[in-house]
């Protein structure tokens, strides 16, 4: 099981491994972004990449994110915590 | 008066190169882009039938340098969602395309493909993984996309399945939509990547393609040899890759750009067999190459050379034959009938955009390309088929296409010199 910090390193990879496929320069983004940084606003993340990044994250973590979720997975902190409560409960 | 329609510019990605200039080179060299199959390995398949089918014409580019990676190609593993939009740019570049200069709605993007879609279907079905664009690979006009997106084009978009007839489809169309004034000027592509287990499989299993099963065929040990259309021993087609782009535009139009004109087009004609799915009926396919003709307010004496649609396959390449001898009567001895498939291949929905860039270079520059591996057949009329490139100035062109399913078109091409 995932402790906390394995889990933002995780989430992370998944970001970058995501974004990998895409339009991105990703060591760019690397750089800049912060763990409370928006993945749309501040990361410039569209709709079909916030897609291919939720999908990847229920596979790495072996869960379903559903619609509902998506309106609070906004930023990687907001991810870790979302995956805690998730796995705790 | 009448508007007529021009050929500005194109390019391509064949089996011949990477570029349209590099598989020029290779045409004039009286090469075949034809060779054996590494997109996948043939004998680890377990389809009946692919291990067969040895030999294609692949574009000499890994999925992974089409992509930019293999990362970006997994997550969009449809070649022809990152090859579109290269060949595309080129071509724009080429005719220093600024769309400032017009309205983007009256321009159209048109795409013809086949069978684009199973290289994801065959991806998603291996790995069993989900992924947010394979809807998006499924649909046979997204390739175009990008192209529309980095230069602002904003007519109508859409692609064209009419199997092997596709790309002439969508220049007939395209032609169409300019001269009823619908539009201004047109990017007219196709795109066709047929060389997976599953396509080749099922072109083997409607005996419709070269096999590698005997020794002594002359291209056993000789890819370049197969495809062999008209020839006694054809013996079926050879599938192979190909984007091709050719923009075109209303004459008068493109004379206020400034844009060179490189050709005409002059007229089109497409119809249906109504008869055998694969089969084509010859008294239907010259009523198709006699009314392009009258489209196009000419007749078979104005025409110069003929670039067959000619795949390599015993049936449909005698049926054409017979057609341009009814068609041409007694010129047909001594026009020059071309077999471009014979160093392309076969790239189906491609297949036409293809052979008509080759086409109008080869009237532009008074080349008349080669059919490779040409050996009379005594059971066909006696034709005039070229075996090497020659000089040879030509001014009109007739191009064929017939696809599965009975559907044709014929599209009559006349050089620039006149305008």
């Amino acid at each position: 099981m995932f402790d906390g910090t394995e889990q933002r390193t995780a989430v992370w990879d998944v970001l970058w491994t995501s974004l990998a496929g895409s339009n991105y320069d990703v060591d760019a983004l690397r750089s800049q972004a912060r763990p409370d940084s928006r993945l749309i606003e501040d990361l410039g993340l569209d709709s079909l990449d916030l897609l291919e990044f939720y999908l990847r994250l229920g596979d790495k973590f072996d869960i379903t994110v559903n619609e509902d979720d998506y309106p609070t997975l906004t930023s990687v902190d907001a991810i870790v915590a979302f995956l805690q409560e998730r796995v705790t409960r | 008066m009448e508007r007529q329609v021009a050929i500005i510019g194109y390019d391509c990605m064949s089996p011949l190169g990477g570029t349209f200039s590099s598989t020029w080179q290779e045409l004039t060299n009286n090469r075949s882009g034809i060779g054996f199959i590494d997109r996948y390995d043939p004998h680890m398949e377990t389809l009946s039938g692919v291990s067969r089918v040895a030999f294609g014409g692949q574009i000499p580019l890994a999925y992974g340098e089409m992509a930019g990676s293999m990362e970006r190609f997994n997550r969009c593993p449809e070649p022809s969602h990152h090859c579109v939009k290269p060949v595309c740019e080129r071509v724009l570049a080429s005719i220093d395309f600024n769309i400032a200069e017009h309205n983007p709605q009256r321009i159209a993007l048109l795409g013809a493909t086949a069978l684009t879609s199973q290289i994801s279907q065959h991806t998603l079905t291996t790995t069993q993984k989900p992924y947010v664009n394979f809807i998006l690979n499924q649909c046979h006009n997204v390739p175009l996309t990008p192209v529309a997106q980095e230069f602002g084009i904003q007519g109508p978009s859409f692609s064209i399945g009419g199997a092997c007839a596709s790309s002439n489809h969508a220049m007939i169309i395209a032609c169409h939509f300019i001269k009823t004034g619908l539009l201004d000027c047109a990017l007219v592509t196709g795109y066709e990547f047929p060389l997976l287990p599953v396509s080749v499989a099922g072109f083997e299993w409607l005996r419709a393609v070269y096999k590698r099963d005997k020794p002594e065929d002359r291209a056993y040990d000789n890819p370049e040899a197969a495809s062999r259309p008209f020839s006694r021993d054809r013996r079926g087609l050879l599938l192979a890759e190909a984007v091709g782009a050719v923009f075109i535009s209303d004459l008068e139009y493109a004379r206020r750009i400034g844009w060179p004109i490189k050709a005409v087009v002059r007229g089109g004609y497409m119809n249906s067999d109504a008869g055998h799915l694969t089969r084509m009926i010859p008294e239907n396919v010259v009523i198709c190459m006699r009314e392009a003709l009258n489209t196009a307010r000419c007749n078979a004496d104005d025409i110069d050379c003929v670039n067959a649609h000619a795949t390599s396959t015993p049936v449909g390449d005698a049926g054409e034959l017979t057609a341009l001898q009814t068609v041409f009567g007694d010129r047909f001895a001594e026009i020059p009938i071309v077999a471009n498939k014979s160093q392309l291949g076969h790239s189906l929905g491609a297949s036409s955009i293809m052979e008509l860039m080759v086409a109008v270079e080869g009237m532009d520059r008074s080349v008349l390309l080669p059919t490779l591996n040409y050996l009379p057949d005594p059971s066909l009329p006696p034709a005039f088929i070229p075996t090497a490139a020659t000089e040879h100035r030509h001014r009109t062109t007739l191009l064929n296409s017939f696809g599965f399913g009975g559907t044709n078109a014929s599209l009559v091409v006349e050089s620039a010199g006149h305008h």
